[in-house]
């Protein structure tokens, strides 16, 4: 028997999923996609402008927001979902995110 | 006096084109979308006036080719209103990849085809091969004998497709009925916008408070389940078309089936037949009948899903049977319905009726009614066991070999 | 109507752009308000081009027309351009019994010499001198329309007339002369088809 068939997958046969190639929104979420990380992303709380460039251009929305006094700033990075493509580190212009080896 | 058959209709001469146009008026999509090609312009033109001098309320997207017709439709249809095309040859193969996506994204689009042959060489007159090339697309496939039929048809292919969540193609056959005005019998408005009913789908993309994604990447652990669910419904399809079929015949008169049946009860011998030329037939078996000599038609009126159970009962007592495609699949083997026609009896087990195979009318060919009585004296020879100077399977009718 | 076959088929004879095609649709529509038979009006399938030989159908019947194959042996043949007695298409396929009716100047007796075939069943009508004089130009098809009608036998001419009105009021919707004009046509042309 495959994975597949394996799977206690609540979308597994022709009669349970739903026709046409749909997929419910929001089944993103219960992909956890940090597992696939071989470099991490740390974020320097000191250096950091909040400009919100890394935000803009994470592919998994996993860079974490807050709000504060009336500004939208930078709180940390969601290993959960962070795949470690290494984006943010690429755009951010003062360095306030650096890739490191995952298991350093 | 001829008189119509509901008190709901009234008798008007119009041509095959003239009353699609006229059902899409009634039907009034919310969308259509469609590029003009002969013999089907006269389709679109007619229902883009209606647009224009504010008949309809529908709104009518001018592409410019036929894969953005029916990519405007299918996107049309995926937000969650009803949508209509029509198109004929070039412009269905043109179409082809958009009409695998419409059956899989399970779209209930309904498209008007008029039947012509495809190129080349370059020819604008009726065969079968258009619309038979998407008979394994996933749609369902009604063809019309007649310019009542094209009108009835496409009246009903909008429950079906709906019902079924498949797309429907109702064809017409090239000038033969696109461009032949009959007497037909229409319904009033009112009539036919409550046999439709409104469209209220159970999930469109413009839901924004149920948001889902459609059309995305599908590979081996799911797409093999949402293939069989399309063939799945298609087998589901036969009763939901001879359903809606039961319903019209109580609001409208006309009977509708699978297929129809023609003087059968008692034959020995059988014409098996799609599309207008049954028409012809017909003809032919009433001199024939008049002779006394036992010969009855099956007309195919829904091809997909094929009526595969009930057919091959109903052909299982006949001696035998001439299948007549107006398309050659040039397969080195058949044409599409004697495939089809032949693997339904043997599934069944019958294996006793003689089926030859033959094709006609290609490009628009002549088939009359002496043609079909020379058929039939193939099958008397063939049910006499008789030997054949010709005993191949597969015949030519009007074709200088 | 004189219906001695099941079906009584005719045959239309033109050139692009001489209306042949709307003709047997027109005829069929006033078939039509009889209520007593079914009908069938096609074209010649073709690209139309302009001054072309062109042929357009009719059948008439008491039962329900099934038959959808092109028409051999006409009944009646309607000629729209004299010019085109000089090809055999027009006698093609003509029973003995068959009526022709042609849009020229010429006696029946001097066509039947052309064509020949009999006198008797030749009936002429001079459409384009009718058409100049009540349209103002060389558009034959409604007077050999009304040639048909008289020819064809025991169709209310009243009726014939308020059928194509009808149709042609829809159609020239921006040019409301023409539709009086072809009227004309149809009833003169109806007055003056004969066999001589």
């Amino acid at each position: 028997m495959d994975k597949y068939n394996e799977k206690k997958d609540k979308y597994t046969t022709a009669t349970t999923i739903p026709i046409g190639d749909i997929v419910e929104a929001g089944t993103a979420s219960t992909f956890c996609t940090g597992n696939w990380r071989s470099r991490k992303p740390i974020w320097n709380n000191t250096k950091c402008i909040n400009c919100l460039i890394c935000w803009i251009y994470c592919p998994d929305s996993s860079i974490k927001l807050i709000s504060k006094s009336n500004k939208t700033i930078v709180s940390g990075i969601n290993y959960t979902y962070c795949k470690g493509c290494g984006i943010c580190a690429n755009v951010c212009n003062i360095k306030a995110i650096v890739m490191e080896e995952e298991n350093k | 006096m001829i008189r119509p058959l509901s008190s709901k209709g009234k008798l008007v001469a119009k041509t095959g084109n003239e009353i699609a146009a006229e059902a899409m008026r009634q039907i009034e999509p919310d969308v259509v979308a469609a590029y003009p090609i002969t013999p089907a312009t006269e389709i679109v033109q007619i229902f883009s006036q209606f647009v224009a001098d504010g008949i309809v309320k529908s709104k009518y997207i001018a592409v410019e080719s036929e894969h953005s017709a029916m990519s405007a439709t299918i996107a049309a249809s995926a937000a969650g209103v009803r949508a209509m095309t029509g198109t004929s040859s070039q412009g269905l193969c043109f179409m082809w990849e958009m009409l695998y996506i419409a059956s899989g994204l399970r779209l209930p689009i309904v498209m008007v085809a008029v039947n012509r042959a495809i190129s080349a060489p370059i020819n604008i007159h009726c065969d079968h091969s258009d619309t038979m090339g998407a008979r394994d697309s996933g749609w369902i496939q009604i063809y019309s004998e007649s310019v009542q039929e094209v009108y009835d048809n496409i009246i009903q292919a909008v429950r079906i497709a709906e019902q079924t969540k498949l797309p429907v193609l109702v064809t017409m056959d090239g000038f033969i009925i696109s461009h032949c005005m009959e007497l037909v019998e229409v319904y009033n408005d009112d009539a036919v916008k409550s046999f439709i009913g409104e469209y209220t789908p159970e999930r469109y993309l413009l839901d924004i408070k149920n948001p889902y994604t459609l059309g995305s990447l599908d590979l081996q652990n799911y797409y093999f389940e949402h293939k069989y669910q399309i063939a799945k419904a298609m087998i589901d399809a036969q009763t939901t078309i001879v359903n809606i079929a039961n319903e019209f015949t109580k609001c409208f008169g006309r009977s509708y089936n699978l297929y129809e049946k023609y003087m059968m009860d008692d034959a020995d011998m059988a014409i098996v037949i799609i599309g207008s030329a049954a028409g012809t037939v017909k003809m032919a078996i009433n001199e024939l009948r008049s002779q006394n000599i036992k010969i009855g038609l099956i007309k195919i009126r829904v091809y997909r899903p094929f009526p595969k159970d009930n057919i091959a009962i109903d052909l299982a007592n006949i001696k035998s049977i001439a299948v007549l495609d107006r398309s050659d699949s040039c397969s080195g083997a058949f044409s599409p319905i004697y495939s089809d026609i032949v693997s339904s009896l043997y599934s069944e087990g019958i294996t006793t009726p003689k089926i030859i195979s033959y094709v006609y009318g290609l490009g628009g060919r002549e088939i009359t009614i002496e043609h079909i009585k020379n058929i039939y004296k193939t099958l008397n020879q063939i049910m006499l066991g008789k030997d054949q100077k010709d005993c191949s399977i597969v015949h030519y009718i009007n074709l200088r070999k | 109507m004189s219906i001695e076959h099941k079906i009584t088929e005719i045959r239309w004879h033109g050139r692009g752009g001489q209306g042949a095609k709307t003709a047997a649709l027109l005829f069929a529509e006033i078939i039509i308000q009889t209520g007593e038979y079914y009908i069938q009006a096609f074209p010649e399938y073709g690209p139309e081009r302009m001054g072309a030989p062109v042929q357009a159908f009719n059948r008439v019947s008491k039962n329900i027309i099934t038959i959808h194959s092109n028409i051999i042996n006409p009944d009646y043949v309607v000629v729209l351009d004299s010019s085109l007695l000089e090809s055999n298409q027009v006698t093609s396929g003509l029973k003995c019994t068959s009526k022709i009716i042609i849009n020229t100047a010429l006696s029946s007796y001097a066509v039947s010499m052309k064509i020949h075939f009999n006198k008797d069943n030749i009936y002429v009508v001079n459409a384009s001198n009718i058409s100049i004089e009540t349209v103002g130009k060389n558009i034959p098809n409604a007077p050999m329309l009304g040639a048909l009608i008289k020819i064809v036998g025991n169709i209310d001419l009243n009726m014939s007339l308020n059928s194509v009105k009808n149709k042609l009021l829809d159609k020239f919707r921006n040019k409301p002369e023409v539709v009086n004009g072809n009227l004309n046509a149809i009833s003169r042309a109806f007055q003056e088809v004969k066999n001589n």
